[in-house]
């Protein structure tokens, strides 16, 4: 059930008009009910294993909160338990034939033969997301940062939430669980705010991601045969499908729970406009990368142990964030190289100057509670707006050479951010480590760079002109809040819905393709 | 006080807008109004983009339009699209050729649209139909869609393809038939002839060197052709005899290293032969060497003009002779290669 299908708006429906009828455990029942019905409806068998895993971590949940309040230490053997059974069930489905390919592989490399015997193992879907949901309720329990949670209901509820559940954001029980303790209250208001944020977000996902995805398709599945530009132009358009498949998604699943009165954290936030890689992770899968810093890099020691240890906390963390998404070397490798560009960054400066953090769809902006102007309230936390100005050249003293030369910086390390961006989607994307480097050779050789030789010239056109459409709309909400023009003239609210409605309708792609993440 | 969720990130439900919160009449009225809005800019968007539709000169838009006088007529998929040249088409042979093949156009559909053709424009001379479309079933939803209004056959048939999207597109979102790159095209179309379509580029020679056809793509030939495509096939010789039109049927030429390693091609070539009982003129071994290809199984520019050259005289005797097109006396024997 894709959200850009008829059936899940009927499902949907169905699901919001019972929703607000309910209360309480009811309210909460009849949500754990719709995420299985939502969640089977892809393979019913996986339940058991969704029903297992929350199963496994609410008894953990209850026992390491029962030692913590005798004081003992054995919370520590529960945690692990907690930790090694939710990666158990995720190495086993996801990672078991890898291993032993690659143990065979490395075994012949040496000479020697074994035969470890692979099995016929189905990738759950969203397996990835809901385990490391899952396993942050335990994590955050056993560092005393949340309370336990009895209710079996509303803990089932937190791990298999139909919005998040196959493809993210990843949701913290610090942040989830309590929401769901309260009844929210519906509200006219919050249901056009939800309503923005997901025709945003099928714009990303049903009109940019969709209509690059045949463009990609044919770079990748015959990379031998394609020319250097139109490579280039694949590599160009799978980074902005990806963004737009994954982002898309992760809009419609926060507008869905905010239109049912819930809060999730913004996931993406203007990725590809970072100026640092430490930027980028700080606008891409923010979820996942916090859940990696909080759980992963500073448990490692973080960068408190000298700079050795740093390098490789990093390094560490990003193959692992690698390994994450899929169980293949193309993905270890996109995480080395991720890894890498931190440690050079590291190694190469010290704090770089970013551009600020806001976003039409950004669920965080703050309001005042006695309904000040917002933008006055931001203008006092950020008196310097806008590009120029987060570099320090917002001063009229500045000279306009001075001001430009500065963008014009800013800019260059933009680039440059997205072109080793790009380099690392490379191997992404590709099948296998040999055709990611074919393609990047080719890319670099350069030796047809005639655009007479690319394939699918209009579909290309249509990708470069949406990619362009993107990139200036993001430029443009860092000048201007959607939800402040909204405030102001209402009408506006609905003239977007209307732009994103004919979007849709008219460069929408609906050839059933299926969100990338859900592989992961 | 209400009961609302407020996020450790200060974030509430209902405050970005900070509309009022109770739906209530006004409410109901602001649905309202967005609902006859968007009604209103769909209409006028479908309205106007219908308009640049049949003013293009995109292939299918001219056929729609009516009163063209074409000599010879193509139909085929990509192959027929990168097969025929027309612009040096017309000149050799001395009368307007226009080519219909599309990517990916089945047979089905070229019967349709043939259908259209004679109601709307005088009957050609010659039809050529590049037949190696008849391994392609599914009707073409793009031309479907986006000239559904302008003839009934194609309405009906898009309804029965898609009843769902038809009744969204008829109902709902009438700017949604516009979707997909084929509108872009008739966009691009709108002030030229679409008739210079032809890839000219070559392949690479070492891919074409060591290329050999996948395993999927040598066992789809051993496939027989589905008996409703030859049905169709002898429709549209029934349908030219019954004009007086002459109808040939041809095979382009493929990259060497790929015919040569087709199994079931033949065989596919027999088929329609003993179906519709015309003999099809088989290009595709005519032209030896990689430099007139621009990929496995499309020609380039160049090799048309090598093509062109080799069967000038007979596409003329396809035209002079009456007796071309018409069905053979009796089974056909197709030698073997």
């Amino acid at each position: 059930m894709l959200f850009n299908s008829l059936i899940f708006w009927g499902f949907f429906v169905i699901f919001a008009f019972g929703f607000w009828n309910l209360k309480g455990n009811c309210r909460n029942f009849w949500s754990l009910i719709a995420s299985y019905i939502f969640y089977g409806w892809w393979d019913w068998r996986f339940l058991g294993l969704i029903a297992l895993l929350t199963g496994l971590n609410y008894w953990f949940g209850l026992e390491i909160a029962k030692q913590q309040e005798k004081g003992s230490l054995r919370s520590r053997r529960w945690i692990t338990a907690s930790v090694l059974s939710s990666l158990g069930i995720l190495g086993f489905f996801k990672y078991f034939n890898f291993f032993v390919e690659s143990a065979e592989n490395l075994l012949a490399a040496v000479g020697m033969s074994a035969d470890g015997g692979t099995l016929n193992i189905i990738l759950p879907v969203g397996i990835s997301f809901y385990t490391f949901q899952a396993m942050s309720y335990t994590l955050d329990l056993y560092r005393r940062e949340i309370e336990v949670e009895r209710s079996i209901l509303r803990f089932a509820t937190f791990v298999a939430f139909f919005p998040q559940l196959v493809a993210g954001p990843i949701v913290r029980a610090a942040e989830f669980l309590p929401q769901l303790r309260r009844d929210s209250v519906f509200s006219w208001s919050a249901q056009v705010e939800g309503a923005c944020v997901v025709a945003w977000g099928m714009v990303l996902k049903v009109v940019l991601a969709d209509s690059l995805a045949p463009v990609v398709d044919t770079r990748f599945s015959i990379p031998e045969a394609i020319t250097a530009l139109s490579l280039l132009i694949g590599v160009l358009c799978y980074a902005f499908q990806i963004y737009g498949d994954f982002a898309g998604y992760s809009l419609m699943a926060i507008g869905f729970a905010h239109s049912l009165g819930y809060q999730f954290n913004r996931n993406f936030d203007r990725p590809y406009f970072a100026v640092d890689f430490s930027d980028f992770w700080r606008r891409w899968h923010i979820s996942l990368s916090s859940w990696l810093r909080d759980y992963l890099y500073i448990p490692l020691g973080g960068n408190r142990k000298g700079p050795v240890r740093t390098y490789i906390n990093l390094l560490l963390t990003m193959l692992l964030g690698g390994l994450w998404h899929g169980a293949a070397w193309t993905f270890i490798i996109w995480g080395g190289l991720h890894g890498l560009y931190l440690c050079c960054q590291r190694a190469l400066s010290g704090t770089s100057k970013r551009l600020p953090i806001t976003h039409p769809s950004d669920m965080q902006l703050r309001l005042s509670s006695d309904g000040e102007d917002v933008r006055k309230v931001r203008d006092a936390a950020n008196p310097k707006r806008g590009l120029g100005a987060e570099s320090g050249v917002a001063d009229g003293r500045s000279s306009f050479v001075a001001r430009f030369a500065k963008n014009f910086l800013l800019l260059l390390r933009i680039m440059l951010v997205f072109v080793l961006v790009c380099v690392a989607w490379i191997f992404f994307r590709a099948r296998s480590v040999d055709e990611g480097w074919l393609i990047l050779q080719r890319i670099v050789a350069a030796e047809d760079m005639s655009f007479a030789a690319v394939e699918q010239k209009f579909q290309v056109l249509k990708a470069l002109g949406l990619i362009i459409a993107i990139v200036v709309v993001e430029a443009i909400s860092f000048r201007v809040s959607f939800w402040e023009v909204g405030r102001r003239w209402p009408v506006t609210v609905g003239l977007f819905l209307i732009m994103c409605l004919l979007a849709i309708s008219v460069l929408g792609n609906f050839t059933g393709n299926a969100f990338v993440y859900f592989q992961f | 006080m209400k009961a609302r969720m407020k996020t450790d990130t200060g974030c509430e439900a209902g405050e970005l807008l900070g509309w009022p919160e109770k739906f209530g009449r006004r409410q109901g009225a602001a649905v309202l109004v967005f609902i006859i809005a968007f009604v209103i800019c769909d209409r006028g968007l479908a309205w106007g983009l219908e308009k640049m539709l049949l003013s293009s000169r995109f292939r299918y838009s001219e056929l729609y339009r009516g009163n063209n006088r074409h000599g010879v007529l193509i139909f085929g998929n990509s192959r027929g699209v990168n097969g025929f040249y027309s612009p040096d088409l017309s000149r050799e042979l001395g009368v307007p050729v226009y080519n219909m093949s599309y990517n990916g156009l089945s047979i089905g559909m070229a019967e349709l649209l043939l259908l259209d053709y004679l109601e709307r424009n005088p009957a050609p001379k010659l039809v050529i139909l590049e037949v190696t479309n008849l391994r392609s079933e599914e009707l073409n939803g793009d031309i479907l869609q986006l000239y559904a209004t302008c003839s009934n056959r194609l309405a009906a048939a898009w309804i029965e393809q898609a009843p769902l999207l038809a009744w969204i597109q008829q109902y709902v979102a009438q700017s949604h038939r516009f979707a997909g790159e084929f509108f872009l095209r008739v966009l691009h179309y709108r002030q030229i002839s679409d008739q210079n379509w032809i890839n000219r580029y070559q392949i690479d020679p070492a891919f074409a060197e060591n290329y050999r056809p996948s395993e999927a793509v040598r066992q789809g030939w051993h496939a027989p052709i589905p008996g409703r495509q030859l049905e169709i096939l002898r429709r549209i010789r029934d349908l030219c005899i019954s004009k007086n039109i002459a109808l040939q049927l041809v095979v382009t030429p493929y990259l060497p290293n790929h015919i040569a390693h087709l199994g079931g091609y033949q065989r596919f070539l027999e088929q329609i032969e003993m179906s519709s009982g015309m003999p099809v003129t088989d290009w595709s071994f005519a032209l030896n060497s990689n430099h007139h290809f621009c990929n496995p199984t499309h020609m380039n520019l160049d090799g048309f003009r090598v093509l062109l050259q080799l069967n000038l005289e007979e596409m003329k005797a396809w035209l002079e002779d009456s007796s071309v097109g018409k069905p053979l006396d009796g089974n056909v024997a197709r030698q073997p290669l």
